[in-house]
């Protein structure tokens, strides 16, 4: 662990992302208040300020909420996933102007870090700050909060500040940093989980600045190392090494989605299943897994209304990453499909998974088992082209949404008010009138 | 002292003339419009406002939100009815053009023949 004098942290947090990557395209949006909705238009994701007056909070069930928004004329909008991720990359772009180590640490926000030694003064800080902020709005349009601190943690609570006036706020001083964390909210300090917020409530601590104060080997014994590290952190020492964040691999990959329409059992339903079986399988590549098992899932209706959850676990022959293997195992596993039922919602699951080996597996008697070279590049020059070119680039036949690419999939998730893909499609451009 | 015999080709003929020059990489629209920088995006125009400016229908807008505003130049303006092509007017005397409801500068034109 450094000592926290040595580097100053800027995070660079955009305000309601999702909402203002909209308003960036379509200005009459910025004259009213607008919600963005999830996946399959299920629940909020994103609200502007006017929606969060309105007190609706993330993550609520769109239908709890829409004559609310509806009275007091918020815009919906559906997740338009490829404008967010082409303005997010805009944004970080800009952002790497100003310093060598950027982190990215999600699609709205990233910490910028500078040697100590860079700017002297506070007061120099604060200009960079401003300057990076008015950098962004003006080659994206994106509106950002900029908080500056001797650790992430200290950057974080001062973004939060920042959020709330100024656009600006930098926590450098020891003084101004008592002052900031006296009144702030323990449980919304970095890091700091439910379950130690809890504990901490239990003890009587409600601020960071309470938290602050308690002794380290008191933190240690009630919360863990994770505690002990926001506790460092707010104290201004920084842990961890910068730049280092990676999410750890995940032990299963899961996607699923909600029909518009139900979907008996055929030929589409199997579609969406082999459709979001070779997106898991991606993503399983992509963090360099194999899977030892596939999970076939769905909310079902059966005749006489009994409504229920499917399930159906298929092992593969072998440990594999390979498309072909997992779509062949979904295939047996949807034989197992009641045949009268009717599906709601479909998905899969990549279970047991595990590192992928290096060299090919054989069994006791060296036949080879898994991927075999060949089938390795294939796959490999696969993720290639999807990562230029775009998920159905190119895909299996069994994995392509419809059967014929005129005829629109029965199955594909609501998205009822997605705005176009400005940005990444030469059809879908913004266009543009002149005034006579 | 054993000889060792060399299998590989030794290149000792002329360097390619150009090599090293400046202005020898292949020449890139991409690089001329600028298409590469976060403030650069695409916009199509549509019906004929534009023509008294040599602008058509279907025409494709090469728009930096960064560059500087001058007069006399296209512009991009945000209003009630969306995103509008306009000629930015010389400001009222004393008065600066203010930035505030241009999104962007028109910088080039792409037009299929």
């Amino acid at each position: 662990m450094k000592e926290g004098a040595a580097a100053v942290y800027l995070l660079a947090d955009c305000n309601n992302f999702f909402v203002s990557c909209e308003r960036v395209f379509c200005p009459a949006l910025k004259r009213c208040g607008v919600a963005v909705l999830s996946s399959n238009d299920g629940c909020i994701v994103a609200r502007s300020d006017e929606v969060k007056r309105l007190g609706v909070s993330m993550g609520a069930p769109y239908h709890t909420v829409r004559a609310l928004l509806a009275a007091h004329g918020v815009a919906v909008r559906s997740s338009n996933v490829a404008l967010y991720r082409d303005m997010s990359r805009r944004v970080m772009q800009v952002l790497r102007e100003h310093a060598d180590a950027v982190e990215v640490y999600s699609i709205d926000e990233a910490f910028l870090r500078f040697p100590a030694t860079c700017a002297a003064a506070p007061r120099t800080w604060r200009t960079l700050a401003h300057t990076v902020r008015r950098q962004v709005r003006r080659a994206t349009g994106i509106p950002l909060s900029v908080g500056v601190g001797p650790t992430k943690t200290i950057a974080k609570v001062a973004a939060s500040l920042a959020k709330r006036g100024g656009g600006v706020c930098a926590l450098l001083r020891e003084e101004a940093r008592a002052r900031a964390l006296a009144r702030f909210p323990v449980q919304d300090v970095w890091q700091v989980g439910p379950r130690a917020a809890a504990a901490l409530a239990a003890s009587g601590v409600r601020t960071a600045a309470e938290f602050l104060a308690l002794p380290e080997a008191w933190v240690r014994m009630r919360l863990g190392i994770a505690g002990v590290r926001a506790h460092r952190e707010l104290a201004g020492l920084s842990c961890g090494a910068p730049g280092a964040y990676t999410p750890a691999p995940r032990k299963s990959i899961t996607r699923s989605r909600a029909f518009a329409r139900p979907q008996g059992c055929g030929a589409a339903l199997l579609r969406a299943f082999s459709y979001h079986a070779e997106w898991a399988v991606r993503r399983a590549r992509a963090q360099g897994s194999v899977a030892g098992a596939v999970a076939l899932f769905a909310r079902v209706a059966l005749p006489g209304g009994v409504r229920e959850q499917w399930e159906q676990v298929q092992k593969l022959p072998a440990p594999t990453c390979d498309t072909r293997r997992v779509l062949a195992a979904v295939t047996r596993a949807f034989a197992y499909f009641p045949p009268e039922a009717r599906a709601y919602s479909a998905g899969v699951r990549l279970l047991a998974l595990a590192p992928r080996p290096q060299g090919p597996l054989r069994t006791l008697w060296g036949e080879e088992v898994g991927e075999g070279e060949r089938r390795r590049r294939l796959m490999e020059a696969m993720d290639a082209v999807g990562e230029k070119y775009g998920f159905t680039a190119l895909c299996f036949a069994a994995a392509l949404p419809s059967a014929a690419p005129s005829a629109p999939p029965a199955w594909l998730p609501r998205a009822a008010w997605r705005s176009h893909a400005y940005t990444t499609q030469w059809a879908a451009l913004p266009r543009v009138h002149a005034k006579d | 002292m054993p000889i060792q015999k060399m299998t590989t080709l030794i290149p000792c003929g002329f360097p390619a003339p150009a090599a090293d020059e400046e202005g020898s990489a292949p020449l890139s629209l991409d690089a001329l419009v600028g298409s590469a920088r976060p403030s650069v995006f695409f916009m199509r125009m549509e019906g004929n406002g534009g023509e008294a400016w040599g602008i058509y229908s279907g025409d494709l807008l090469v728009v930096d939100r960064a560059a500087p505003l001058r007069r006399g130049a296209l512009g991009i303006r945000e209003e009630a009815e969306g995103l509008v092509l306009c000629r930015v007017a010389p400001p009222a005397r004393g008065t600066a053009i203010s930035p505030a409801r241009w999104w962007g500068r028109v910088t080039h034109v792409v037009r299929a023949l």
